[in-house]
C-alpha cells in the first residue's frame, strides 16, 4: 500500500513517472487522478450522474492491470481509460448515435480545437473526419499536434 | 521519414491520447525503443498532456471513493467455498471460519458475536453495583447523623438530671 504511494509522491515532484512495479495502490491513484479523469469525462459526458459512473469504472479493480502495465505514465493512461469509459457510457445511453446521424461540420472551419474535439471528446475516427471534412489523415494528426502546442504555449 | 519530422507529425500526440491506430500505436512504441529522440518527445509530451488535463481537472462527487471500493473485488466478505474431497483427504480440515479472511485497512477489529452480550451483561451489572454502592452510603449516612443526635439528645437529658 505504502509503496504505490512513494511512487505517486515522485510523480508529485516529477510532473511524470514511470511505473513497471507493483501492487498498485487504488486509493492513491483515484487521490491522484480522480480530478483529471473526472475532468475528461465531464468533457465528453457532460451528465453528472453518468460522468460519476463512468469515473467509478475508470478506478475499478478491472483496470489495475492496465495502470500496472501501460507504457506510458498513469496519467496518461487514465486519460485513455477515462476517455474510453466516457465514449463506451455516452454511446450506451444512445446519445452518439443521434450525433452521428447528423453531419458535424457546419461552418466548413477545422480549427485544431474543433478536430480535437471531434476525435478526442466526441469520439470520430479520424477516417469520419477526414471523409466529412475533406481532409487528409495526416492533416487530422497534424492538427492534433497544433491544438496541444498551442495550449504548451499559453 | 525524418526523426525530426515524424516527431512533428503528430502521431505522437495521437498516440499518447489514445487517438492512433493500432498500427501507429506499434510503430511509436519501436520509434521509441530505436530513437532516443523520439523517447525524449514522448516524455515531454506526457507532461504537457497531464498539465493540460489537470487544468481541466474537476472534483469528484463526494462519496464516490466510497461507491468505488465497495465495488472492488476482495473487499467484500465472501463466503468460504466448500472443499472437494480430494483436498480434505490431502490436508486435515482444521477449524476455519466459513468467510475468507481479507485484509481490511481500518480501525476497527473483529470479535465474536457473544462478546455483546458479555457486554450488556456487564454493563448491567456495573449499573446495579452502581445504583447499590449509592444506596448503602447514603443509607449508613443517615444511620450515622441519626447515631450523632440520638447521643447529643441522651448527653442534653443527662446534663437536665
Amino acid at each position: 500500500m505504502g509503496y504505490g504511494m512513494n511512487e505517486l509522491e515522485r510523480s508529485a515532484e516529477n510532473g511524470a513517472f514511470r511505473h513497471h512495479r507493483r501492487p498498485v495502490d487504488q486509493r492513491a491513484l483515484y487521490d491522484r487522478f480522480g480530478a483529471l479523469a473526472y475532468g475528461i469525462i465531464l468533457q465528453i459526458l457532460p451528465q453528472s450522474t453518468l460522468a460519476q459512473k463512468a469515473l467509478m469504472e475508470v478506478f475499478s479493480a478491472e483496470h489495475l492491470p492496465a495502470f500496472a502495465n501501460s507504457a506510458v505514465n498513469p496519467a496518461i493512461a487514465v486519460i485513455r481509460i477515462a476517455r474510453a469509459k466516457a465514449l463506451e457510457l455516452k454511446d450506451k445511453a444512445k446519445e452518439r448515435e443521434a450525433d452521428r446521424t447528423e453531419p458535424f461540420s457546419v461552418n466548413n472551419s477545422y480549427s485544431p480545437e474543433y478536430i480535437f474535439d471531434l476525435s478526442f471528446r466526441q469520439g470520430y475516427s479520424f477516417e469520419t473526419i477526414s471523409e466529412q471534412s475533406g481532409l487528409s489523415r495526416p492533416e487530422l494528426v497534424k492538427a492534433i499536434r497544433d491544438f496541444i502546442h498551442v495550449f504548451r504555449r499559453s | 521519414m525524418e526523426i525530426r519530422q515524424y516527431i512533428d507529425s503528430g502521431v505522437l500526440e495521437a498516440y499518447l491520447l489514445g487517438l492512433a491506430s493500432e498500427e501507429e500505436q506499434h510503430e511509436v512504441q519501436q520509434m521509441k525503443v530505436l530513437y532516443p529522440e523520439v523517447s525524449s518527445a514522448l516524455n515531454e509530451l506526457e507532461v504537457v498532456i497531464e498539465t493540460y488535463c489537470v487544468e481541466n481537472s474537476v472534483p469528484p462527487p463526494p462519496g464516490t471513493w466510497e461507491l468505488i471500493q465497495a465495488r472492488i473485488p476482495g473487499q467484500e466478505i465472501r463466503k468460504r467455498e466448500p472443499e472437494t474431497d480430494d483436498k480434505k483427504d490431502a490436508e486435515p480440515r482444521t477449524a476455519k471460519s466459513d468467510y475468507v479472511e481479507v485484509e481490511v485497512s481500518d480501525s476497527f477489529i473483529r470479535v465474536h458475536k457473544y462478546w455483546r452480550l458479555a457486554f450488556v451483561i456487564v454493563f448491567v451489572l456495573s449499573k446495579i453495583f452502581l445504583i447499590a454502592g449509592l444506596y448503602y452510603y447514603f443509607k449508613a449516612d443517615s444511620q450515622q447523623q441519626e447515631i450523632e443526635r440520638l447521643k447529643s439528645t441522651i448527653q442534653q437529658q443527662q446534663v437536665t438530671r
